[in-house]
C-alpha cells in the first residue's frame, strides 16, 4: 500500500528551510494499522503533510511510493483522488462553505476520478445523513459553515465524517485523539473500526497510548529525530507510557 | 478636460415647464464644477479620462423599437414582479402604467398631476449638490423625463417592483443614458424596489447616470436591490438618495458584476428617530474592470442604527475602491452605527483602495467600523486539495463562500438563486 523509503523532507517557513524528516523508511501493507509514536517535534505531523502534499514541505531525498507510485510527484488533489486521506490534527473553518456543498464536491471529484458513478444529489444526502448520525454529530452541522464554530471535538468527528464519506485505501489520521473527550474518543475509534478492511490501511499519528486501547495496531513505531529508531507490536505503546520516549531517544542515540 | 463640462451642458434635454427652474439650477452648479482629476477627494482612485469622448455626450436617442425580446430574456425566475421597461432611460411609451399593484402609482414626470408635481419638486430640492455629487446635476439638466413610483400610505405592496433598464440603439454606437426615478412610500407604506440593469450582448456602449432618490415615510418599509449586471466597456454612475423618516426601515442589497467603470454613491439621510437603515452589496471585477463604491451614512437625528456590511472579490487586473463614509451630527445621540468591507483578492495583480471616515459629533453613540483585505488563504486551499477538489475549484468555493454569507441573507429567494449563479462563475 505505502512503501516509504529513506524519506528526508525539509519544511520551508519564512524562506527558511528546515530538515524534519531524515530518513524515514515505512512499509504498510493493506489491512494494516500502524501507529505512530514520538516526542514533539519529532516529525510525525510534519511526515502527514509530506504525504498529503502540503506546500512548504518538501521531499529531498528518498522515496514514498502508493500501491507502487511515486506519490511524491502528484498534486495533493491527485493524491487524495488516488485514495489518501489525512485528518488534520488542526481542521480548518470556512464560513460560507457548507459542509454538505463541500463534501459533495470533495465526494464527487474522488469518485469521477476513481471512474465511479457520481452520487445524485438525493443518494447523497442519505448517505451524508446516515455517516453524520455515525459520527454522532447533529444533522445540523451538514448545514452549518465547514467547521465554522466547530469544537475541538465535533471538528475531529467532522474529519471522521468526510473519511467515512470518501472511503479512502489509506487513513493518515493526525492527532486525532488530541482535544477530544473520552465520549468523542469512542465515537472515532468505532468509525476507524468500523471501517477496517483487508484492503484499507491506517497510520494513527498519536501521543498517547490512550487512542490505542480502543484501536488496536498491529504495529507501533517510534519516531525521533526525523527517523523511526523502534517498532513493535501494541506492548510497545504500552511501553512508552510507563516509561516515555527517554529511554528509545538514548538507546537511538 | 473642462470642455467636457461646458461640452456636457450643450446636452440639456427640455421637458415639462415646471421643472426649468430647476433644470437651469443644476446647470449652473454643474458649469461651475472642474472635471474630477486624481486629486479629487471623491474621485482619487477612479479615472473618468475615457469619458472623455464626444460620443459618450450624445444621448442615446428614445427608440420605442423592439425591446420586447431583451425585456423577456431579462425576467427573473420566480420572482413575479412588476416589470417596468426603462428603455434608454425612459419607461416605455407603450407600457401601460395604470396596470400598476393597487396603491401604487407609476407616473412619468410628464404626466405628475400638482401633488406629484410637489413631491418632484420637494426631491429635486433636497438632491445633493453639485460639489459632492457631481453626475446629479448632470442628470438633473440631461434626463429626458423621469419616473415616480408613489406608494399610498399603509399600503403594503406584496409584489415586487423591479425597473428593468435596457439600452439599444439603432445606428448610434456609443451614447450616453441619464434616467431618473423617485421612489415615495407615505407613511407606513410597504415596498420591495428592484432595480435591474441586465447583461446583454449589445454593440451599443454607453454611459449610464443613473439617479434614484428613496423617500420612505414614517414606519414605513423599502426593500431595495440594485442589480447592476451590465457589463463590457459600459461606464455606470449611479447615485441613490435616500432619506428615512421616523421609525422608517431600509434595507438595500446591491449587486455589481463589472463594467468599465462602475461609480456607485449610495447616500442615506437618517432623518427621523427610530429608524433603521441597513446596506449591503457584492462587488465582482475582473479583468480590467473597475468599480468604485462610496456609501454616505447621513445620521441626523437621535436613536437610530445603521448597518452597512460590503464585500468584494477583486480578480486579473481589477480594481475595486470603497469608501465608507459615517456622519453623525451632534443632536444624533445614541445612533448605532457600523460597517464593514472586506476584500477578496484572487490575483497579484488585483487592487483595492478601502477606507472608512468617521465624522461624529456627538458624544453618546456606537460606531464601529473594519475594513480587511485578504487574498486567498493557502492553508483553507491545502485543506480543500487534500479532499480531492481541485485547485481552481477550492478557489472558487472559497470567493463564492466569502459572499455566500450576504447571498443567504437575501430575503427574497428568486434574486439570491438568481445572483448566485454569476457569483460561482
Amino acid at each position: 500500500m505505502l512503501s516509504i523509503q529513506d524519506l528526508y523532507a525539509k519544511v520551508i517557513d519564512n524562506s527558511e528551510d528546515k530538515e524534519i524528516l531524515k530518513g524515514l523508511s515505512l512499509e504498510v501493507k493493506p489491512g494494516e494499522v500502524h501507529a505512530i509514536m514520538g516526542p514533539n517535534g519529532s516529525g510525525k505531523s510534519t511526515l502527514g503533510h509530506v504525504l498529503a502534499g502540503r506546500e512548504g514541505y518538501e521531499a529531498t531525498a528518498g522515496k514514498a511510493l502508493f500501491e507502487g507510485q511515486d506519490l511524491l510527484a502528484l498534486d495533493t488533489e491527485e493524491r487524495a483522488r488516488k485514495g489518501l486521506f489525512l485528518a488534520f490534527q488542526y481542521p480548518i473553518e470556512i464560513a460560507g462553505v457548507s459542509n454538505m456543498e463541500f463534501m459533495k464536491a470533495s465526494v464527487d471529484a474522488v469518485r469521477l476520478a476513481q471512474g465511479l458513478p457520481v452520487l445524485d444529489a438525493v443518494s447523497f444526502m442519505k448517505r451524508a445523513r446516515a455517516v453524520c448520525k455515525e459520527v454522532d454529530l447533529d444533522q445540523s452541522f451538514l448545514k452549518r459553515g465547514l467547521n465554522e464554530g466547530f469544537s475541538g471535538g465535533e471538528k475531529k468527528r467532522n474529519e471522521l465524517m468526510q473519511m467515512m464519506m470518501l472511503e479512502p485505501k489509506l487513513c493518515i489520521m493526525d492527532e486525532t485523539d488530541s482535544g477530544v473527550d473520552i465520549d468523542a474518543l469512542k465515537v472515532i475509534a468505532q468509525g476507524v473500526n468500523g471501517m477496517r478492511s483487508p484492503d484499507r490501511s491506517f497510520i494513527l499519528i498519536t501521543h498517547y497510548q490512550r487512542l490505542l486501547d480502543f484501536i488496536e495496531p498491529d504495529f507501533v513505531h517510534v519516531l525521533a529525530n526525523g527517523k523511526i529508531v523502534k517498532s513493535g507490536d501494541k506492548s510497545l505503546a504500552l511501553e512508552l507510557e510507563k516509561h516515555g520516549y527517554g529511554w528509545i531517544e538514548d538507546e537511538a542515540a | 478636460m473642462s470642455s467636457f463640462i461646458e461640452q456636457a451642458a450643450e446636452y440639456s434635454a427640455d421637458g415639462v415647464a415646471w421643472l426649468q427652474p430647476f433644470r437651469q439650477h443644476a446647470r449652473h452648479e454643474w458649469l461651475a464644477q472642474t472635471f474630477p482629476t486624481r486629486k479629487t477627494e471623491r474621485w482619487k482612485y477612479t479615472n473618468l479620462r475615457s469619458l472623455d469622448n464626444d460620443q459618450f455626450l450624445q444621448a442615446l436617442p428614445y427608440e420605442p423599437g423592439d425591446y420586447a425580446a431583451c425585456f423577456n430574456d431579462s425576467a427573473i425566475e420566480g420572482l413575479g414582479s412588476y416589470r417596468l421597461p426603462i428603455v434608454n432611460g425612459q419607461l416605455s411609451n407603450s407600457f401601460d402604467e395604470s396596470t400598476a399593484p393597487e396603491g401604487v402609482s407609476v407616473v412619468r414626470f410628464s404626466d405628475a398631476n400638482h401633488d406629484q408635481q410637489q413631491l418632484i419638486e420637494d426631491a429635486f430640492e433636497s438632491q445633493p449638490d453639485a460639489k459632492k455629487h457631481l453626475f446629479t446635476a448632470l442628470n438633473a439638466i440631461c434626463f429626458t423625463d423621469g419616473l415616480l413610483i408613489h406608494v399610498a400610505a399603509n399600503v403594503q405592496v406584496e409584489q415586487a417592483i423591479e425597473l428593468c433598464f435596457i439600452n439599444q440603439a439603432k445606428e448610434q454606437r456609443t451614447g450616453s443614458v441619464h434616467s431618473r426615478v423617485l421612489v415615495v412610500l407615505e407613511a407606513s407604506a410597504q415596498a420591495k424596489i428592484i432595480e435591474h440593469y441586465p447583461h446583454f450582448e449589445s454593440s451599443v456602449r454607453t454611459f449610464n447616470n443613473a439617479m434614484l432618490q428613496l423617500v420612505v415615510g414614517a414606519n414605513a418599509r423599502l426593500d431595495h436591490y440594485r442589480l447592476q449586471l451590465q457589463r463590457a466597456d459600459n461606464i455606470h454612475v449611479a447615485g441613490v438618495h435616500a432619506e428615512l423618516k421616523k421609525n422608517a426601515l431600509l434595507q438595500a442589497f446591491n449587486f455589481i458584476i463589472g463594467g468599465k467603470i462602475n461609480r456607485l454613491d449610495y447616500e442615506v439621510k437618517v432623518n427621523g428617530e427610530g429608524s433603521h437603515a441597513e446596506i449591503n452589496g457584492i462587488y465582482l471585477p475582473v479583468n480590467d474592470e473597475h468599480t468604485d463604491i462610496h456609501t454616505d451614512m447621513e445620521h441626523l437625528t437621535p436613536r437610530c442604527t445603521s448597518n452597512e456590511v460590503f464585500r468584494g472579490i477583486i480578480g486579473d487586473n481589477a480594481k475595486a475602491v470603497f469608501n465608507g463614509r459615517i456622519h453623525i451630527v451632534k443632536d444624533a445621540q445614541k445612533t448605532n452605527a457600523q460597517l464593514s468591507n472586506k476584500n477578496l483578492l484572487t490575483s497579484d495583480t488585483a487592487e483595492v483602495n478601502t477606507k472608512p471616515e468617521l465624522e461624529i459629533y456627538a458624544n453618546d453613540v456606537l460606531c464601529a467600523h473594519g475594513a480587511t483585505v485578504a487574498q486567498l488563504d493557502k492553508e483553507l486551499l491545502y485543506y480543500m486539495c487534500s479532499r480531492g477538489i481541485d485547485r481552481k475549484s477550492a478557489e472558487m468555493m472559497l470567493s463564492y463562500g466569502f459572499v455566500n454569507e450576504l447571498i443567504l441573507d437575501i430575503r427574497i429567494n428568486a434574486i439570491a438563486e438568481y445572483l448566485r449563479p454569476m457569483v460561482q462563475r
